[in-house]
Protein backbone atom coordinates (compact mmCIF):
# COMPACT_ATOMS: atom_id res chain seq x y z
CA UNK A 1 0.00 0.00 0.00
CA UNK A 2 1.48 3.43 -0.61
CA UNK A 3 0.83 5.09 2.54
CA UNK A 4 2.91 2.75 3.85
CA UNK A 5 5.54 4.35 1.63
CA UNK A 6 4.85 7.64 2.31
CA UNK A 7 4.80 7.19 6.07
CA UNK A 8 8.37 5.78 5.92
CA UNK A 9 9.11 8.60 4.42
CA UNK A 10 7.61 10.64 6.65
CA UNK A 11 9.50 9.06 9.64
CA UNK A 12 12.63 9.06 7.58
CA UNK A 13 12.20 13.00 6.92
CA UNK A 14 11.65 13.30 11.51
CA UNK A 15 15.12 11.71 11.52
CA UNK A 16 16.61 13.42 8.52
CA UNK A 17 15.20 17.34 10.09
CA UNK A 18 16.40 15.89 13.32
CA UNK A 19 12.55 16.10 14.63
CA UNK A 20 13.00 12.85 16.14
CA UNK A 21 16.51 13.67 17.85
CA UNK A 22 14.11 16.52 19.45
CA UNK A 23 11.16 14.45 20.44
CA UNK A 24 13.10 11.74 22.06
CA UNK A 25 15.50 14.05 23.95
CA UNK A 26 13.02 16.60 24.90
CA UNK A 27 10.56 13.12 26.57
CA UNK A 28 13.49 11.02 27.65
CA UNK A 29 14.83 14.66 29.94
CA UNK A 30 11.21 15.13 31.08
CA UNK A 31 10.80 11.70 32.05
CA UNK A 32 13.66 11.02 33.87
CA UNK A 33 13.58 14.16 35.72
CA UNK A 34 10.39 13.19 36.58
CA UNK A 35 11.50 9.93 38.08
CA UNK A 36 14.69 11.20 39.80
CA UNK A 37 12.76 13.67 41.70
CA UNK A 38 9.94 11.07 42.48
CA UNK A 39 11.74 8.24 43.45
CA UNK A 40 12.07 9.55 46.81
CA UNK A 41 9.99 11.23 48.54
CA UNK A 42 11.12 14.38 50.65
CA UNK A 43 12.49 12.26 53.62
CA UNK A 44 14.85 10.64 51.10
CA UNK A 45 13.07 7.43 51.58
CA UNK A 46 11.95 5.44 48.18
CA UNK A 47 9.02 5.91 46.97
CA UNK A 48 6.20 3.70 46.94
CA UNK A 49 5.17 1.78 43.60
CA UNK A 50 2.98 3.29 41.93
CA UNK A 51 4.45 6.82 42.22
CA UNK A 52 6.92 7.21 39.07
CA UNK A 53 4.54 5.49 37.25
CA UNK A 54 1.35 8.43 38.46
CA UNK A 55 4.45 10.95 37.98
CA UNK A 56 4.64 9.93 34.51
CA UNK A 57 1.02 10.02 33.90
CA UNK A 58 0.56 13.13 35.00
CA UNK A 59 3.52 14.74 32.81
CA UNK A 60 2.56 12.56 30.08
CA UNK A 61 -0.47 13.74 29.66
CA UNK A 62 0.57 17.40 29.09
CA UNK A 63 3.53 16.49 26.99
CA UNK A 64 2.24 13.82 24.69
CA UNK A 65 -0.28 16.10 23.30
CA UNK A 66 2.51 19.01 23.35
CA UNK A 67 4.73 17.04 21.38
CA UNK A 68 2.21 15.52 19.10
CA UNK A 69 0.62 18.51 17.95
CA UNK A 70 3.70 20.48 18.08
CA UNK A 71 5.22 18.06 15.73
CA UNK A 72 2.23 17.03 13.25
CA UNK A 73 0.51 20.19 12.88
CA UNK A 74 2.20 21.49 9.69
CA UNK A 75 2.81 18.18 8.23
CA UNK A 76 0.69 18.22 5.21
CA UNK A 77 0.09 21.82 4.73
CA UNK A 78 3.90 22.38 4.86
CA UNK A 79 3.99 19.64 2.08
CA UNK A 80 1.17 22.52 0.22
CA UNK A 81 2.87 25.95 0.71
CA UNK A 82 6.35 24.64 -0.35
CA UNK A 83 5.09 22.28 -3.55
CA UNK A 84 6.15 19.03 -2.42
CA UNK A 85 2.55 17.96 -2.43
CA UNK A 86 2.69 18.79 -6.43
CA UNK A 87 5.83 16.42 -6.22
CA UNK A 88 3.98 13.95 -4.41
CA UNK A 89 0.63 13.91 -6.34
CA UNK A 90 2.46 13.80 -9.15
CA UNK A 91 3.28 10.56 -8.45
CA UNK A 92 0.76 7.54 -7.94
CA UNK A 93 -0.36 8.44 -4.56
CA UNK A 94 -3.86 9.16 -4.02
CA UNK A 95 -4.53 12.49 -1.27
CA UNK A 96 -5.67 9.46 1.08
CA UNK A 97 -2.16 7.99 1.45
CA UNK A 98 -1.03 11.34 2.03
CA UNK A 99 -3.09 11.91 5.08
CA UNK A 100 -3.13 8.10 6.15
CA UNK A 101 1.03 8.19 5.80
CA UNK A 102 1.17 11.43 7.36
CA UNK A 103 -0.59 10.15 10.66
CA UNK A 104 1.23 6.79 10.82
CA UNK A 105 4.99 8.51 10.40
CA UNK A 106 3.71 11.02 13.15
CA UNK A 107 2.31 8.45 15.27
CA UNK A 108 5.36 6.69 14.76
CA UNK A 109 8.10 9.23 16.04
CA UNK A 110 5.73 10.15 18.80
CA UNK A 111 5.28 6.58 19.81
CA UNK A 112 9.12 6.27 19.94
CA UNK A 113 9.76 9.33 22.20
CA UNK A 114 6.86 7.80 24.62
CA UNK A 115 8.84 4.31 24.54
CA UNK A 116 11.98 6.15 25.52
CA UNK A 117 10.89 8.20 28.06
CA UNK A 118 9.07 5.50 30.16
CA UNK A 119 12.32 3.47 29.38
CA UNK A 120 15.15 5.72 30.54
CA UNK A 121 12.36 7.03 33.20
CA UNK A 122 11.93 3.64 34.41
CA UNK A 123 15.54 3.06 34.57
CA UNK A 124 16.42 6.21 36.63
CA UNK A 125 13.84 5.46 39.00
CA UNK A 126 15.48 1.70 39.87
CA UNK A 127 18.95 3.57 40.07
CA UNK A 128 17.47 5.70 42.96
CA UNK A 129 15.71 2.79 44.32
CA UNK A 130 12.70 3.46 44.11
CA UNK A 131 9.93 0.09 44.12
CA UNK A 132 8.59 0.21 40.65
CA UNK A 133 5.58 -1.36 39.57
CA UNK A 134 5.79 -2.66 36.23
CA UNK A 135 2.57 -3.22 35.65
CA UNK A 136 1.36 0.44 36.45
CA UNK A 137 4.21 1.37 33.87
CA UNK A 138 2.96 -0.82 31.23
CA UNK A 139 -0.31 0.52 31.18
CA UNK A 140 0.64 4.36 31.59
CA UNK A 141 2.60 3.84 28.39
CA UNK A 142 -0.19 2.41 26.94
CA UNK A 143 -2.42 5.12 27.68
CA UNK A 144 0.44 7.41 26.30
CA UNK A 145 1.05 5.98 23.68
CA UNK A 146 -3.20 5.99 22.63
CA UNK A 147 -3.30 10.10 23.77
CA UNK A 148 -0.45 10.90 21.12
CA UNK A 149 -2.18 8.86 18.63
CA UNK A 150 -5.20 10.97 19.14
CA UNK A 151 -3.33 14.40 18.75
CA UNK A 152 -1.56 13.06 15.89
CA UNK A 153 -4.57 12.70 14.43
CA UNK A 154 -6.20 15.98 15.62
CA UNK A 155 -2.93 18.04 14.51
CA UNK A 156 -2.95 16.09 10.68
CA UNK A 157 -6.74 16.30 10.20
CA UNK A 158 -6.39 20.59 11.01
CA UNK A 159 -3.47 20.42 8.83
CA UNK A 160 -4.97 18.58 5.97
CA UNK A 161 -8.00 20.84 5.88
CA UNK A 162 -6.21 24.36 5.89
CA UNK A 163 -4.03 25.94 3.09
CA UNK A 164 -1.53 27.76 5.14
CA UNK A 165 0.92 26.75 7.97
CA UNK A 166 -0.17 29.39 9.96
CA UNK A 167 -4.21 29.10 9.90
CA UNK A 168 -2.65 25.15 11.18
CA UNK A 169 -0.72 26.42 13.85
CA UNK A 170 -3.35 28.66 15.15
CA UNK A 171 -6.20 25.51 15.06
CA UNK A 172 -3.52 23.45 16.57
CA UNK A 173 -2.66 25.46 19.45
CA UNK A 174 -6.50 26.23 20.01
CA UNK A 175 -6.82 22.48 20.12
CA UNK A 176 -3.76 21.81 22.41
CA UNK A 177 -5.67 25.02 24.90
CA UNK A 178 -9.16 23.45 24.55
CA UNK A 179 -8.33 20.01 25.70
CA UNK A 180 -5.43 19.74 27.79
CA UNK A 181 -5.84 23.02 29.57
CA UNK A 182 -9.83 22.02 30.31
CA UNK A 183 -11.70 24.30 28.55
CA UNK A 184 -13.41 21.65 27.40
CA UNK A 185 -14.49 21.58 30.77
CA UNK A 186 -16.38 25.04 30.78
CA UNK A 187 -17.94 24.53 27.39
CA UNK A 188 -20.55 22.58 28.96
CA UNK A 189 -20.73 24.00 31.93
CA UNK A 190 -21.06 27.50 30.15
CA UNK A 191 -24.08 26.03 27.96
CA UNK A 192 -25.77 24.70 31.05
CA UNK A 193 -25.92 27.70 32.96
CA UNK A 194 -27.23 29.44 29.79
CA UNK A 195 -29.97 27.25 28.69
CA UNK A 196 -30.34 27.60 32.24
CA UNK A 197 -31.44 31.27 31.70
CA UNK A 198 -28.09 32.15 33.08
CA UNK A 199 -28.38 30.58 36.48
CA UNK A 200 -26.61 27.52 37.92
CA UNK A 201 -29.08 25.07 38.55
CA UNK A 202 -29.18 23.10 41.64
CA UNK A 203 -28.13 18.98 40.34
CA UNK A 204 -25.75 19.01 36.80
CA UNK A 205 -27.59 17.43 34.13
CA UNK A 206 -26.77 14.20 32.76
CA UNK A 207 -25.72 15.80 29.50
CA UNK A 208 -23.05 18.04 30.62
CA UNK A 209 -21.50 15.11 32.30
CA UNK A 210 -21.17 13.17 28.90
CA UNK A 211 -19.55 16.01 27.26
CA UNK A 212 -17.04 16.87 29.38
CA UNK A 213 -15.71 13.44 29.75
CA UNK A 214 -15.89 13.96 25.22
CA UNK A 215 -12.71 15.15 26.05
CA UNK A 216 -10.07 12.77 24.89
CA UNK A 217 -7.41 13.55 27.78
CA UNK A 218 -10.30 12.96 30.20
CA UNK A 219 -11.44 10.03 28.50
CA UNK A 220 -7.58 8.68 28.28
CA UNK A 221 -8.16 8.94 32.51
CA UNK A 222 -10.79 7.18 32.69
CA UNK A 223 -9.37 4.65 30.75
CA UNK A 224 -6.71 4.48 32.95
CA UNK A 225 -8.64 4.34 35.71
CA UNK A 226 -10.72 1.56 34.95
CA UNK A 227 -7.98 -0.61 33.62
CA UNK A 228 -5.73 0.24 36.69
CA UNK A 229 -5.92 -2.86 39.51
CA UNK A 230 -7.20 -1.53 42.51
CA UNK A 231 -5.25 0.57 44.69
CA UNK A 232 -3.32 2.83 42.19
CA UNK A 233 -3.43 5.68 44.40
CA UNK A 234 -2.33 8.76 41.66
CA UNK A 235 -5.71 8.17 39.81
CA UNK A 236 -8.64 9.62 41.19
CA UNK A 237 -11.16 7.15 42.83
CA UNK A 238 -13.21 5.29 40.66
CA UNK A 239 -16.67 4.05 42.36
CA UNK A 240 -17.11 0.36 41.91
CA UNK A 241 -19.90 0.88 39.25
CA UNK A 242 -19.01 4.17 37.51
CA UNK A 243 -21.66 6.10 35.36
CA UNK A 244 -21.34 4.91 32.00
CA UNK A 245 -19.18 7.96 30.84
CA UNK A 246 -16.56 7.62 33.01
CA UNK A 247 -16.68 3.67 32.25
CA UNK A 248 -14.50 1.79 29.93
CA UNK A 249 -16.86 0.96 26.99
CA UNK A 250 -17.69 4.85 26.58
CA UNK A 251 -14.00 6.18 27.04
CA UNK A 252 -12.70 3.53 24.51
CA UNK A 253 -15.35 4.92 22.23
CA UNK A 254 -14.44 8.62 22.89
CA UNK A 255 -10.91 7.58 21.26
CA UNK A 256 -11.43 5.84 19.17
CA UNK A 257 -13.93 8.66 17.41
CA UNK A 258 -11.16 10.89 18.38
CA UNK A 259 -8.73 9.41 15.82
CA UNK A 260 -10.93 8.35 13.26
CA UNK A 261 -13.39 11.09 13.36
CA UNK A 262 -10.37 14.17 12.72
CA UNK A 263 -8.99 11.71 10.16
CA UNK A 264 -12.10 11.59 8.60
CA UNK A 265 -12.72 15.11 8.32
CA UNK A 266 -9.52 16.19 7.21
CA UNK A 267 -9.18 14.30 4.75
CA UNK A 268 -13.09 14.64 3.11
CA UNK A 269 -11.61 18.53 3.28
CA UNK A 270 -8.30 17.95 1.69
CA UNK A 271 -9.92 16.02 -0.75
CA UNK A 272 -12.45 18.44 -2.11
CA UNK A 273 -9.78 21.50 -2.66
CA UNK A 274 -8.14 21.94 -5.36
CA UNK A 275 -4.25 22.12 -4.62
CA UNK B 1 -8.67 6.30 -27.69
CA UNK B 2 -7.37 9.58 -27.65
CA UNK B 3 -4.19 9.44 -25.22
CA UNK B 4 -5.87 12.83 -23.53
CA UNK B 5 -8.88 14.28 -24.19
CA UNK B 6 -10.80 17.80 -22.89
CA UNK B 7 -14.16 18.12 -23.60
CA UNK B 8 -15.95 21.15 -22.34
CA UNK B 9 -13.42 22.13 -19.90
CA UNK B 10 -14.65 24.95 -17.64
CA UNK B 11 -12.90 25.82 -13.95
CA UNK B 12 -14.18 29.06 -12.45
CA UNK B 13 -11.80 30.22 -9.64
CA UNK B 14 -14.00 32.46 -7.90
CA UNK B 15 -15.10 35.55 -10.38
CA UNK B 16 -12.09 34.59 -12.22
CA UNK B 17 -13.09 32.22 -15.31
CA UNK B 18 -9.56 30.49 -16.13
CA UNK B 19 -11.04 27.83 -18.49
CA UNK B 20 -13.79 28.50 -20.38
CA UNK B 21 -14.88 25.35 -22.56
CA UNK B 22 -11.56 23.95 -23.70
CA UNK B 23 -11.84 21.25 -26.11
CA UNK B 24 -9.23 19.04 -27.09
CA UNK B 25 -7.93 16.12 -28.15
CA UNK B 26 -4.21 14.33 -27.98
CA UNK B 27 -3.85 11.12 -30.54
CA UNK B 28 -1.69 8.64 -29.02
CA UNK B 29 2.35 9.02 -29.74
CA UNK B 30 1.80 12.32 -30.69
CA UNK B 31 4.10 15.27 -29.49
CA UNK B 32 1.74 17.98 -29.05
CA UNK B 33 2.63 21.96 -27.70
CA UNK B 34 0.13 23.76 -25.85
CA UNK B 35 0.87 27.76 -26.31
CA UNK B 36 -0.88 30.41 -24.80
CA UNK B 37 -0.14 33.68 -23.58
CA UNK B 38 0.36 33.76 -19.52
CA UNK B 39 -3.08 34.00 -18.06
CA UNK B 40 -4.30 31.90 -21.04
CA UNK B 41 -4.66 28.61 -18.71
CA UNK B 42 -2.41 26.76 -19.81
CA UNK B 43 -0.90 25.24 -15.89
CA UNK B 44 -4.71 25.48 -14.83
CA UNK B 45 -5.58 22.87 -17.56
CA UNK B 46 -2.53 20.85 -16.89
CA UNK B 47 -3.96 21.00 -13.02
CA UNK B 48 -6.86 19.25 -13.88
CA UNK B 49 -5.25 16.57 -15.68
CA UNK B 50 -3.23 15.88 -12.60
CA UNK B 51 -6.12 16.30 -10.45
CA UNK B 52 -4.62 19.09 -8.05
CA UNK B 53 -7.59 21.34 -9.24
CA UNK B 54 -11.20 20.06 -10.12
CA UNK B 55 -12.95 21.48 -13.27
CA UNK B 56 -15.93 23.40 -12.70
CA UNK B 57 -18.03 21.21 -15.26
CA UNK B 58 -16.33 19.29 -18.20
CA UNK B 59 -14.76 16.53 -18.30
CA UNK B 60 -10.96 15.28 -18.58
CA UNK B 61 -9.90 12.14 -19.62
CA UNK B 62 -6.14 10.71 -20.20
CA UNK B 63 -5.56 7.35 -21.40
CA UNK B 64 -9.12 6.66 -21.38
CA UNK B 65 -9.43 7.04 -17.65
CA UNK B 66 -11.38 9.89 -15.61
CA UNK B 67 -8.62 12.64 -14.76
CA UNK B 68 -10.70 13.25 -11.73
CA UNK B 69 -12.22 9.96 -10.81
CA UNK B 70 -9.06 7.50 -11.74
CA UNK B 71 -6.11 9.79 -11.37
CA UNK B 72 -3.86 7.60 -9.38
CA UNK B 73 -4.23 4.85 -12.45
CA UNK B 74 -3.29 8.07 -14.42
CA UNK B 75 -0.42 8.74 -12.46
CA UNK B 76 0.69 5.26 -12.72
CA UNK B 77 1.24 5.15 -16.14
CA UNK B 78 2.02 9.13 -16.86
CA UNK B 79 5.05 11.04 -16.03
CA UNK B 80 4.75 14.33 -15.01
CA UNK B 81 6.43 17.86 -14.20
CA UNK B 82 3.96 20.01 -13.05
CA UNK B 83 5.04 24.05 -12.38
CA UNK B 84 5.34 25.03 -9.18
CA UNK B 85 6.82 22.05 -7.26
CA UNK B 86 9.26 21.85 -4.85
CA UNK B 87 11.96 18.77 -4.41
CA UNK B 88 12.91 17.52 -1.01
CA UNK B 89 16.19 19.40 0.31
CA UNK B 90 17.91 17.09 2.39
CA UNK B 91 17.19 14.08 0.02
CA UNK B 92 19.75 13.43 -2.92
CA UNK B 93 19.05 12.72 -6.58
CA UNK B 94 19.47 9.04 -6.36
CA UNK B 95 17.17 9.04 -3.14
CA UNK B 96 14.43 11.04 -5.60
CA UNK B 97 14.86 8.94 -8.14
CA UNK B 98 14.66 5.42 -5.09
CA UNK B 99 11.70 7.20 -4.33
CA UNK B 100 8.98 7.86 -7.50
CA UNK B 101 10.86 4.03 -8.19
CA UNK B 102 9.15 2.51 -5.16
CA UNK B 103 6.02 4.89 -5.77
CA UNK B 104 5.71 2.63 -8.88
CA UNK B 105 6.94 0.07 -8.69
CA UNK B 106 9.79 -0.34 -10.82
CA UNK B 107 13.86 -1.25 -10.70
CA UNK B 108 15.75 1.53 -11.68
CA UNK B 109 19.69 2.57 -12.03
CA UNK B 110 19.53 5.91 -10.63
CA UNK B 111 22.60 6.93 -12.20
CA UNK B 112 21.29 5.70 -15.95
CA UNK B 113 18.16 8.08 -14.96
CA UNK B 114 20.37 10.79 -14.29
CA UNK B 115 22.61 10.35 -16.86
CA UNK B 116 19.38 10.96 -19.49
CA UNK B 117 18.95 14.27 -18.01
CA UNK B 118 22.51 15.45 -17.58
CA UNK B 119 22.55 15.53 -13.82
CA UNK B 120 24.15 12.24 -12.93
CA UNK B 121 27.66 14.07 -11.92
CA UNK B 122 25.26 15.40 -8.75
CA UNK B 123 23.49 11.66 -7.89
CA UNK B 124 24.55 11.95 -4.42
CA UNK B 125 24.39 16.31 -3.38
CA UNK B 126 21.17 16.69 -1.72
CA UNK B 127 18.69 18.46 -4.01
CA UNK B 128 18.82 21.51 -1.91
CA UNK B 129 21.83 22.34 -3.06
CA UNK B 130 20.99 22.18 -6.68
CA UNK B 131 20.48 25.06 -9.33
CA UNK B 132 17.41 25.51 -10.96
CA UNK B 133 17.98 24.31 -13.83
CA UNK B 134 19.30 20.84 -11.98
CA UNK B 135 16.67 20.74 -10.23
CA UNK B 136 14.23 21.10 -13.23
CA UNK B 137 16.70 18.38 -15.41
CA UNK B 138 16.12 16.03 -11.91
CA UNK B 139 12.20 16.70 -11.84
CA UNK B 140 12.24 15.85 -15.34
CA UNK B 141 14.32 12.62 -15.22
CA UNK B 142 12.02 11.65 -12.77
CA UNK B 143 8.93 11.97 -15.03
CA UNK B 144 10.79 9.82 -17.56
CA UNK B 145 11.53 6.80 -15.12
CA UNK B 146 9.84 3.64 -15.89
CA UNK B 147 9.51 4.64 -19.82
CA UNK B 148 5.47 6.14 -18.64
CA UNK B 149 3.08 6.30 -21.87
CA UNK B 150 1.84 9.74 -21.36
CA UNK B 151 4.25 12.75 -20.65
CA UNK B 152 2.35 15.37 -19.15
CA UNK B 153 5.30 18.69 -18.95
CA UNK B 154 4.27 22.06 -17.76
CA UNK B 155 6.99 24.64 -19.44
CA UNK B 156 9.54 21.60 -19.23
CA UNK B 157 12.16 24.34 -20.68
CA UNK B 158 11.85 26.94 -17.63
CA UNK B 159 15.11 27.69 -15.88
CA UNK B 160 17.02 26.03 -18.53
CA UNK B 161 20.04 27.64 -20.36
CA UNK B 162 19.99 26.91 -23.88
CA UNK B 163 21.79 23.80 -23.83
CA UNK B 164 19.15 22.71 -21.21
CA UNK B 165 16.52 23.66 -23.43
CA UNK B 166 18.67 21.56 -26.40
CA UNK B 167 18.20 18.60 -24.29
CA UNK B 168 14.55 19.04 -23.04
CA UNK B 169 13.91 19.07 -27.34
CA UNK B 170 16.13 15.83 -27.01
CA UNK B 171 14.94 13.96 -24.59
CA UNK B 172 10.79 14.73 -25.96
CA UNK B 173 12.14 13.65 -29.10
CA UNK B 174 13.69 10.59 -28.05
CA UNK B 175 10.47 9.80 -25.78
CA UNK B 176 8.13 10.14 -28.97
CA UNK B 177 10.27 7.82 -31.07
CA UNK B 178 9.14 5.49 -28.49
CA UNK B 179 5.64 5.88 -28.93
CA UNK B 180 5.56 8.25 -25.83
CA UNK B 181 2.68 10.72 -26.06
CA UNK B 182 3.98 14.44 -25.46
CA UNK B 183 1.88 16.88 -24.17
CA UNK B 184 3.83 19.79 -22.82
CA UNK B 185 2.60 23.59 -22.29
CA UNK B 186 5.25 26.29 -23.54
CA UNK B 187 5.83 29.85 -24.92
CA UNK B 188 9.77 29.55 -25.80
CA UNK B 189 8.25 28.95 -29.64
CA UNK B 190 11.07 27.76 -31.36
CA UNK B 191 11.13 24.91 -28.97
CA UNK B 192 7.77 24.28 -29.99
CA UNK B 193 8.30 24.31 -33.43
CA UNK B 194 11.05 22.23 -33.39
CA UNK B 195 9.77 18.91 -32.15
CA UNK B 196 5.44 19.05 -32.13
CA UNK B 197 3.45 17.19 -34.36
CA UNK B 198 0.53 19.40 -33.58
CA UNK B 199 0.20 22.56 -32.00
CA UNK B 200 -3.12 24.40 -29.87
CA UNK B 201 -3.07 27.86 -29.19
CA UNK B 202 -4.79 28.55 -25.57
CA UNK B 203 -6.35 32.21 -25.17
CA UNK B 204 -8.32 33.29 -22.18
CA UNK B 205 -9.52 30.08 -21.53
CA UNK B 206 -10.06 28.74 -24.73
CA UNK B 207 -8.85 26.72 -27.45
CA UNK B 208 -8.25 29.06 -30.84
CA UNK B 209 -6.50 26.69 -32.88
CA UNK B 210 -5.04 23.52 -33.06
CA UNK B 211 -3.29 22.10 -36.06
CA UNK B 212 0.14 21.47 -37.29
CA UNK B 213 2.79 24.01 -37.23
CA UNK B 214 2.53 24.62 -41.08
CA UNK B 215 -1.36 24.38 -40.79
CA UNK B 216 -1.31 27.47 -38.84
CA UNK B 217 0.98 29.01 -40.78
CA UNK B 218 -1.41 28.23 -43.77
CA UNK B 219 -4.27 29.23 -42.04
CA UNK B 220 -2.84 32.29 -41.14
CA UNK B 221 -1.06 33.55 -43.68
CA UNK B 222 1.45 35.42 -42.47
CA UNK B 223 3.45 37.08 -45.06
CA UNK B 224 6.78 36.24 -45.86
CA UNK B 225 9.76 38.73 -46.56
CA UNK B 226 11.96 38.91 -49.16
CA UNK B 227 14.89 40.90 -49.65
CA UNK B 228 16.60 41.19 -53.09
CA UNK B 229 19.36 43.04 -52.83
CA UNK B 230 20.10 44.36 -57.03
CA UNK B 231 22.34 45.80 -59.10
CA UNK B 232 21.27 48.71 -61.28
CA UNK B 233 20.70 52.82 -61.60
CA UNK B 234 18.31 55.12 -60.21
CA UNK B 235 15.26 54.94 -62.49
CA UNK B 236 15.31 50.86 -62.80
CA UNK B 237 15.21 50.82 -59.08
CA UNK B 238 12.53 52.19 -59.03
CA UNK B 239 10.61 50.38 -61.78
CA UNK B 240 11.83 47.43 -60.37
CA UNK B 241 9.98 48.42 -57.36
CA UNK B 242 6.40 48.78 -59.60
CA UNK B 243 6.89 46.16 -61.29
CA UNK B 244 7.46 44.05 -58.11
CA UNK B 245 4.24 46.23 -56.64
CA UNK B 246 2.13 44.76 -59.70
CA UNK B 247 2.85 40.91 -58.30
CA UNK B 248 0.15 39.25 -57.18
CA UNK B 249 0.63 37.83 -53.20
CA UNK B 250 2.45 41.28 -52.96
CA UNK B 251 1.11 43.09 -49.54
CA UNK B 252 3.99 46.32 -49.66
CA UNK B 253 7.24 46.84 -51.23
CA UNK B 254 9.99 49.50 -49.94
CA UNK B 255 13.54 49.88 -51.10
CA UNK B 256 16.53 49.86 -48.60
CA UNK B 257 19.22 51.42 -50.89
CA UNK B 258 19.60 48.62 -53.58
CA UNK B 259 18.00 46.24 -51.70
CA UNK B 260 13.67 45.86 -52.51
CA UNK B 261 12.32 44.62 -49.79
CA UNK B 262 8.72 42.89 -50.50
CA UNK B 263 6.27 41.28 -48.26
CA UNK B 264 5.07 38.37 -50.26
CA UNK B 265 2.67 35.30 -49.63
CA UNK B 266 5.22 32.26 -49.90
CA UNK B 267 3.92 31.38 -53.39
CA UNK B 268 4.87 34.63 -54.81
CA UNK B 269 8.33 34.80 -54.42
CA UNK B 270 9.45 33.62 -57.68
CA UNK B 271 7.22 35.98 -59.24
CA UNK B 272 9.14 38.78 -57.46
CA UNK B 273 12.17 37.79 -58.57
CA UNK B 274 11.25 37.62 -62.13
CA UNK B 275 9.80 40.87 -62.27
CA UNK B 276 12.60 42.36 -60.85
CA UNK B 277 14.49 40.71 -63.65
CA UNK B 278 12.07 41.73 -66.01
CA UNK B 279 12.44 45.10 -65.55
CA UNK B 280 16.45 44.53 -65.96
CA UNK B 281 17.77 44.64 -62.85
CA UNK B 282 20.40 42.32 -61.97
CA UNK B 283 20.09 40.32 -58.60
CA UNK B 284 23.25 39.77 -56.87
CA UNK B 285 21.59 39.01 -53.67
CA UNK B 286 18.24 37.19 -51.91
CA UNK B 287 17.19 36.62 -48.95
CA UNK B 288 13.65 35.27 -47.99
CA UNK B 289 12.51 34.98 -43.76
CA UNK B 290 9.67 32.74 -43.25
CA UNK B 291 6.76 33.93 -41.11
CA UNK B 292 8.35 33.23 -37.50
CA UNK B 293 5.88 31.32 -35.23
CA UNK B 294 6.11 34.49 -33.40
CA UNK B 295 4.19 36.51 -35.07
CA UNK B 296 1.90 33.66 -36.16
CA UNK B 297 1.56 33.28 -32.60
CA UNK B 298 0.98 36.76 -31.46
CA UNK B 299 -1.31 37.00 -35.00
CA UNK B 300 -3.59 34.72 -32.84
CA UNK B 301 -2.81 35.47 -29.26
CA UNK B 302 -3.75 38.92 -29.72
CA UNK B 303 -6.72 37.80 -31.15
CA UNK B 304 -6.04 38.95 -34.88
CA UNK B 305 -8.01 35.91 -35.79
Amino acid sequence: MSWRLLARKDVGDAIRQYHLHAAVALTVLLFAGTAYVTARTFRGEPAAPGAIAGALATLGTFLVPLLAVGFSQGVVVGMRERGDLKLLLGLPFSRRDVVLGSVAGRTAVVWASVLAGVLIGTLVGLARGAGLAFDLLLIVTGMLAVLGAVFVAIAVGISSSVSTETRAGALAIGAFFLFVFQLWTQIPRLLLWVVNGFAAPATVPTWVHVLINCNPVLAAWNLLATVLPGGAAFVAEMPATPPFYRALPFAVAVLAAWIAGPIALGYRRFDRTDL
Amino acid sequence: MAAIQLDGLVKQFGDVRALDGVDLSVHEGEVFGFLGPNGAGKSTTIDVLLDFVRPTSGTATVLGMDAQAESTAIRARTGVLPEGYHLYDRLTGRQHVEFVSESKGLDVDPVAALERVGVADAVDRRAGGYSTGMKQRLMLGMALLGDPDVLILDEPSSGLDPAGVRDVRAVVRREADRGTTVFFSSHILSQVEAVCDRVGILREGRVVAVDTVEGLREAVGTDATLRVTVDGEEPHLDAGVTAVRGVEGVTSVTRDGSTVVAHVEDRGKIEVLHAIEDAGLAIRDFETRAASLEELFLAYAEGDR
